[in-house]
């Protein structure tokens, strides 16, 4: 008897361990199967994300620096968009929230989901403005982005938000190169079907470590890079962890900062995680039915030994005066290609 | 690059215009948003601001020198404006202060859009 025990014991115990799965997070509904598309746009240094979902749902991640309001009004437009469900913010740097102010005042926006990090700038008061005056009950649409919660974009699309966690970082706990708006990002995660996106806004590894440590779901098919590809995001831990097949980088051709850097290109590759670059082949566009497959395509073309080398930052190119010439800074750098050999997938 | 408008005293070749730094990119490059209607950007090294104006949301006041006959303008000086910077914080937390107390949505936790 203590012997057939022991093997229903032993037999339960592999069954287990065979077939358990970590609790996937919410319960994702099934995909209707109809096209979601997600376009990264063209707007420079910045970040604007259009998502439209099977059903005509829509979410904007980002508005990118200031101006940009009438592109990515444009781009609507071309998308057959004539409202925003959900504005996401992601923090209070101009090249996020630079044109907010004018999609909130050019469309209707219905809700708008922000870290609420303030930043003391123009960008981020005009964007207070327009929230205030145009968001139809900004009591309830203006939300604070908190770990769990769920947008629910109908066809068995989700948006879940995984950061900023509580407590929120602080000046003091802030790694060389970071600021308290990178660090608190709101990041968040769309789901659909077998396909996902993780848009991570500007944070860094210092964000991305507390995200692995709280057991965020971070697994997913594409990566939006985080902080333009800057050497200080997406570390080698956190793209092994996080499994992604492609990536995207929004970032501009003209840009003296140093992004895309050399290092998050080579741990990209290192991680065989394949990319794409808006400095270098314009609007990124993603379209998915939900299924394990799913289709990137892109504005223009570029060589693959370009897309794999980054740029470098062009810190200081005032020596001559000792100060800088109004409107003069001179251009960026243009990155040099390496030799194919060392670059090719 | 939009020229500054022209919204503190000019006089003798000197425009003083003002400025917030909206971030500093990854430790070194501070870019600062001018207050000039086209909202322009300026890229400084950051080593050029202020000791005690040199982090997110610092205001500054920049003086350039202007060329009388091309009109090129060349910064000559970035002073802090704590008094700005707080006048600008006040005004934030007032305005998120205002939102606040209309929220009834924090507590929630799935939204159907």
């Amino acid at each position: 008897m203590a012997a057939v025990l022991v093997i229903v014991v032993a037999v339960a115990l592999v069954a287990f361990f065979k077939f358990y799965k970590p609790a996937p997070g919410p319960q994702l509904p099934p995909p209707s199967g109809d096209e979601l598309s997600l376009h990264v746009l063209d707007v420079g240094q910045g970040d604007a994300i259009l998502i439209v979902a099977p059903g005509g749902k829509t979410v904007l991640v980002d508005a990118s620096v200031p101006g940009s309001g009438k592109k990515i009004l444009g781009a609507m437009g071309r998308y057959g968009v004539d409202h925003i469900d959900l504005l996401i913010t992601t923090h209070a740097h101009a090249d996020h929230i630079g044109g907010a102010d004018e999609v909130i005042k050019g469309t209707k926006v219905y809700k708008v989901l922000d870290s609420k990090v303030p930043n003391t700038t123009k960008n981020y008061e005009d964007f207070l403005d327009a929230v205030e005056g145009r968001v139809e009950n900004p009591g309830d649409n203006f939300i604070t982005a908190t770990p769990g919660q769920t947008f629910d974009l109908g066809s068995g699309v989700i948006v879940s938000v995984l950061a900023p966690i509580q407590p929120l970082f602080t000046k003091d706990q802030l790694r060389s190169g970071g600021n308290e708006p990178n660090a608190n990002s709101v990041v968040t995660r769309l789901d659909y079907g077998e396909f996902s996106i993780l848009l991570t806004g500007d944070a860094e590894a210092q964000t991305e470590e507390r995200m692995m440590e709280q057991g965020a779901r971070l697994e997913a098919k594409v990566l939006k890079v985080g902080h333009h590809g800057s050497k200080y995001a997406s570390s080698a831990d956190f793209l092994r962890q996080a499994k992604f097949k492609d990536a995207v980088i929004s970032c501009g051709a003209e840009n003296r900062y140093g992004h895309p850097s050399q290092e998050v290109l080579d741990r990209l590759k290192a991680a065989g995680v394949r990319v794409y670059r808006t400095d270098l082949q314009g609007e990124i566009t993603i379209k998915t039915r939900g299924k394990e497959d799913y289709q990137i395509t892109t504005e223009r073309q570029a060589a693959a030994d370009e897309i794999s080398t980054g740029r470098k930052a062009q810190k200081d190119d005032s020596a001559k005066s000792g100060f800088i010439q109004y409107g003069d800074f001179g251009p960026a750098p243009k990155p040099s290609p390496k030799s194919k050999s060392a670059n090719s997938r | 690059m939009t020229q500054p408008r022209e919204n503190a005293e000019e006089s003798s070749g000197v425009v003083e215009v003002r400025a917030v730094v909206d971030r500093i990119e990854d430790g070194d490059i501070a870019v600062l948003s001018l207050d000039d209607e086209a909202k322009s950007q300026l890229d400084v090294p950051r080593q050029q601001l202020p000791e005690d104006a040199n982090s997110d949301g610092d205001h500054l006041l920049l003086k350039f020198d202007v060329d009388a006959k091309s009109g090129e303008r060349t910064l000559k000086s970035i002073k802090a404006a704590p008094q700005a910077r707080a006048e600008a914080s006040d005004r934030i937390k007032k305005m998120q202060e205002r939102l606040a107390r209309l929220s009834g949505a924090d507590d929630k936790k799935n939204f159907k859009l």
